[in-house]
């Protein structure tokens, strides 16, 4: 089905969100992802990314604190799930698979 | 530092966006990035992106949002492919429905064009509402009115004066180019009064010298070209001395928009007009001649104004006169509205026009509706089971509503891409026939537009209302259950919008008939002279007909195939004017200069050879040096001599008629003659008018008049033509039919009605389309019914007698309401005709006739076909 799916966008922030882990909310994310991976992403494609990711049960999101610069409204946190971890994890092992037979412009091996 | 706050506007706008589910997290989020660009960025950049987020989270309005209640917008998808399946699964009843409204759309949007053009005349004044022309029988008043006006009372503002020097006066260029042209002489404050904007020059000073002269941007390119017109010299010739002046070009004004009351390409100071020999031609109060606008304070009442008239001719004129009166006719309305005056200087619209088209256009639209509606209603039986299932499954009867009325208003939009088609394809041919120009209403596009979407809401609201209301109202479980009670309705709704129809058709009938046949009798009818294969050509001035009138009427007489030469200053189809006139043996005149009559100027032979019979005396015989000053009546002026002077008339011949105008000074006698004779009334102007009582003179002549044999007439016409260059004739050869001239006079009625005959015929035709899809619909419901009658021996023609009577029925009643209402407007119409046919009891029985047998013919094509179907194949199947 096609939710199993995983796009580019979904993965880092899926992988964003494991790596901030507790402390992962949408102006977080799109932070981490400008200063690790030099992507701009703006607000709305995190937050649609997440709705997405959490439909699919990879992420699950529970509301924290508010602070005044929010203007008084509380974060949401997201966590990953299991299901989002195998997911993640079933992607990098498809990938590495794909990395072991790849043998075209690889510096000479021995 | 307190947190800065996100602008209000945007934050409601995410408010409204997304669901709450989301909102606080999403809001949270962005004020906490806001807060950081205002430090980094500053505020603008902050609120900038805070929008342009926001709008950006409009993607998750739908396709990510929890919905509330999706059904309604699954539903609304569903009732629209529904409405495509049923328009595909009847297409005939479709192609009827919406070609019939498209039709109908395409009628009314054309009237509604036209109707802007009409209308929109002289709109474009600055003040516009508060300039007003005085006027009484004639467009043009006396040319002390307006000044008075504004010397004595301050409620007029300002005032304007003008006259036209028509008859083409000659315009010639330092360069000896000649043209002829029609001149307007105004007052120096001419383009600060009207609205007509200045491209070059000084709208103030532009005519405050004598010898300066405004033209037309047009003009200018016609008369210099590219070079610039400011202080080129024009010469014109000047009514007033009948010298040929210098007018130095002061100012160019952008061409006058079609929508103007006054058409003009050359102004001329009013000055001018002083220079005429008598000083009381500007002064002398009873002679009407000079077209006088005045400006009013705003929220003055013209027609308090209107009262001081009577005031002011006391006062200046003659303190005994008592009802004088005049009209304060706003410019706005003056084109469509003072259509009825005995003479103008402009082109007129006719508000009746305006009104009868306005009423057709309604008419149509009507009937397409009720088209419409009669068809959907009648297909309800097919319906009904849907509806009930609908019902059963939960749906509200507002929904059925909307459903309907969706479906009405996909119908129409159908409709009017159709509309749209059928005119982008009729509107230039019929530009072209009825020469004039529907699309120069579009030049504001704005109220076009939205006076076309209303009236397309308006058809969807009428159209969609009945259906929906209607078919919603089932029960559910009798049509479920198969009670047949609720299926197709009652129907007498439906019958009385068809006996609405018929009604309006039948007095449609009737009255495109009458209009055809009054159209016909003025065509047919007798015009005391015979204008068939008569050239008229236009020699440019008197003085050069008058010195060669011996030779071109000796060589145009020796042209093979001319029968006839004449020369004359009028021919029928020309306005004729007043002037004054004192009849022997009657001393007692209201005025000095006698009695108003129409004067109407002809050659020597012209009533002769134009066929004109006299009925007592002779004609003006150019061997006879006293007929140059001689008169003669025509039979209403002779019946209306013995009324007004005495018994004394009754012998006409040989009594003295003093002409009195005002060249010379103050009204005095210009002519005095005898009456030689009484020719029988003709037609000297439009059929729509009376035949005035006529004063005929003979003077001095400026068209050239050749009666040929028909078949030798292009032959006469090259030969003339030849001639004419070596006559040195001051204008160039052009020439017309007299006939086509005459009908030149009223064409534009016959247009009209030409064009009421085919919107009748159109609506006929719109309204049988409706009938037929409706038989077709009650043949249908009936099928079983009459597969059974067959079955136990009913015979075909009964069959077909039985569904047709229902419809006949119908339409006797409709003749019984039609009748009257034709009646009524017809006669109410042949009333502006001066000659006119009688109303004859004939029109109403044909009328009738017709479209009972138009109905007949509609009806029975369905009823016929029911009757002579094979019963098997509709009973077969239960």
């Amino acid at each position: 089905m096609k939710g199993d799916h995983l796009g580019e966008l979904e993965e880092l922030v899926l992988l964003t969100v494991g790596s901030l882990f507790p402390k992962a909310y949408a102006p977080a994310i799109k932070k981490e992802l400008f200063e690790k991976m030099d992507r701009k992403v703006v607000l709305s494609s995190i937050h649609t990314v997440l709705n997405r990711l959490e439909n699919k049960q990879f992420v699950i999101s529970s509301f924290g604190e508010s602070t005044p610069e929010r203007g008084g409204k509380r974060k949401r946190y997201f966590e990953v799930t299991p299901q989002g971890f195998n997911a993640l994890e079933a992607l990098k092992s498809k990938r590495d698979a794909l990395w072991g037979n790849m043998v075209q412009l690889m510096p000479n091996p021995s | 530092m307190p947190p800065a706050i996100p602008p209000k506007f945007a934050s409601s706008l995410l408010a409204r966006l997304i669901s709450t589910e989301f909102y606080e997290e999403v809001s949270g989020d962005l004020t906490e990035e806001y807060q950081e660009n205002v430090r980094e960025k500053g505020k603008l950049y902050a609120n900038a992106m805070y929008l342009l987020e926001v709008i950006r989270y409009a993607r998750m309005y739908r396709s990510e949002r929890k919905y509330q209640s999706s059904n309604s917008f699954s539903m609304l998808q569903n009732y629209v492919k529904v409405a495509f399946r049923n328009l595909l699964k009847h297409k005939s009843y479709s192609l009827i429905n919406i070609s019939g409204l498209g039709v109908g759309l395409a009628c009314v949007f054309m009237i509604f064009l036209f109707i802007k053009v009409e209308t929109s005349y002289d709109k474009f004044h600055q003040d516009g509402t508060d300039i007003y022309r005085l006027q009484h029988v004639y467009g043009y008043i006396n040319a002390q009115a307006a000044p008075t006006y504004a010397r004595d009372y301050s409620e007029v503002a300002s005032f304007n004066r003008i006259n036209f020097w028509k008859t083409d006066r000659k315009v010639s260029l330092s360069s000896d180019e000649t043209y002829y042209e029609d001149v307007l002489v105004a007052d120096s404050n001419f383009f600060n009064f009207f609205t007509f904007p200045l491209i070059r020059g000084d709208k103030v000073t532009c005519l405050s010298e004598k010898n300066n002269v405004a033209i037309s941007k047009s003009h200018a390119k016609k008369f210099f070209g590219d070079e610039d017109p400011i202080g080129q010299v024009l010469k014109i010739d000047n009514v007033i001395n009948g010298v040929e002046t210098p007018f130095k070009v002061t100012a160019v004004f952008e061409d006058i928009p079609y929508n103007s009351h006054l058409q003009f390409d050359i102004v001329l100071p009013f000055e001018l007009l002083h220079d005429d020999r008598s000083l009381n031609i500007m002064n002398l109060w009873p002679n009407d001649w000079i077209g006088s606008y005045v400006k009013l304070k705003p929220g003055t009442d013209p027609q308090m104004m209107e009262e001081k008239y009577q005031e002011m001719w006391n006062k200046y004129y003659d303190a005994e006169a008592d009802s004088i009166t005049i009209d304060f006719m706003p410019i706005e309305d003056l084109y469509l509205k003072s259509y009825d005056l005995r003479s103008d200087y402009t082109a007129h619209g006719n508000i009746n026009q305006v009104r009868i088209f306005s009423a057709i256009a309604v008419i149509i639209l009507l009937i397409a509706c009720i088209n419409f509606m009669n068809l959907a209603t009648a297909r309800a039986s097919k319906r009904s089971k849907e509806v009930g299932v609908r019902k059963v499954m939960g749906a509200f009867r507002k929904q059925l509503i909307i459903q309907f009325m969706a479906e009405s208003a996909i119908m129409t939009f159908i409709a009017v891409i159709l509309a749209f088609l059928i005119l982008t394809v009729a509107i230039p041919p019929i530009n072209r026939l009825a020469e004039i120009d529907l699309l120069l209403g579009l030049s504001n596009v704005v109220p076009v537009i939205i006076g076309l979407l209303l009236l397309t809401l308006l058809t969807i609201l009428i159209t969609g209302s009945y259906p929906a209301l209607f078919l919603s109202s089932f029960k559910p479980i009798s049509i479920l259950s198969g009670n047949n009670d609720a299926r197709g309705g009652k129907g007498w709704i439906r019958k009385t919008l068809v006996v609405f129809q018929f009604t309006i058709s039948i007095a449609l009938i009737i009255g495109a008939m009458v209009v055809y046949k009054q159209m016909l009798f003025v065509k047919q009818k007798d015009l005391g002279f015979e204008p068939e294969n008569t050239l008229v050509m236009h020699f440019g001035s008197t003085d050069a007909l008058r010195r060669k009138w011996p030779i071109v009427k000796d060589q145009v007489q020796s042209i093979q195939g001319v029968k006839s030469v004449m020369a004359s200053r009028q021919v029928p189809g020309d306005n004729a004017f007043y002037w004054g006139y004192k009849f022997e043996d009657f001393t007692d005149y209201e005025h000095p200069h006698g009695d108003a009559w129409l004067g109407y100027y002809v050659g020597y032979n012209t009533l002769d050879a134009l066929g004109v019979e006299m009925v007592l005396g002779r004609t003006f015989s150019e061997d006879i040096p006293t007929d140059s000053s001689a008169f003669i009546l025509n039979e209403s002026a002779w019946k209306q001599a013995i009324k007004d002077y005495g018994a004394s008339w009754e012998n006409p011949i040989g009594k003295t008629i003093e002409y009195l105008t005002t060249h010379s000074g103050e009204w005095a006698v210009d002519k005095k003659g005898m009456v030689i004779g009484v020719a029988k009334d003709f037609h000297h102007h439009s059929l729509e008018r009376p035949i005035d009582p006529l004063i005929i003179h003979h003077a001095a002549s400026r068209r050239l008049l050749v009666k040929v044999q028909e078949e030798k007439t292009s032959e006469v016409l090259s030969s003339i033509e030849d001639l004419w260059s070596k006559w040195n004739v001051p204008s160039d050869f052009n020439y017309q039919f007299l006939d086509e001239y005459f009908e030149g006079a009223y064409k534009d009625e016959e247009q009209f009605n030409k064009f009421i005959i085919i919107f009748c015929l159109l609506a006929i035709a719109i309204a049988c389309l409706g009938l037929y899809g409706l038989s077709s619909f009650v043949a249908e419901q009936r099928i079983k019914e009459i597969a059974v009658r067959k079955v136990l021996g009913a015979h075909e023609h009964t069959i077909a007698g039985m569904l047709s009577k229902d419809f006949l029925k119908l339409v006797g009643i409709a003749v019984l309401a039609g009748v009257p209402i034709a009646y009524y407007f017809t006669n109410e119409w042949l009333s502006n005709f001066a000659f006119r046919i009688d109303l004859s009891w004939s029109f109403f029985v044909l009328g009738s006739l017709v479209s009972a047998i138009i109905a007949i013919t509609t009806v029975s094509y369905h009823s016929i076909k029911a009757a002579t179907s094979n019963p098997v194949n509709s009973l077969r199947s239960e």
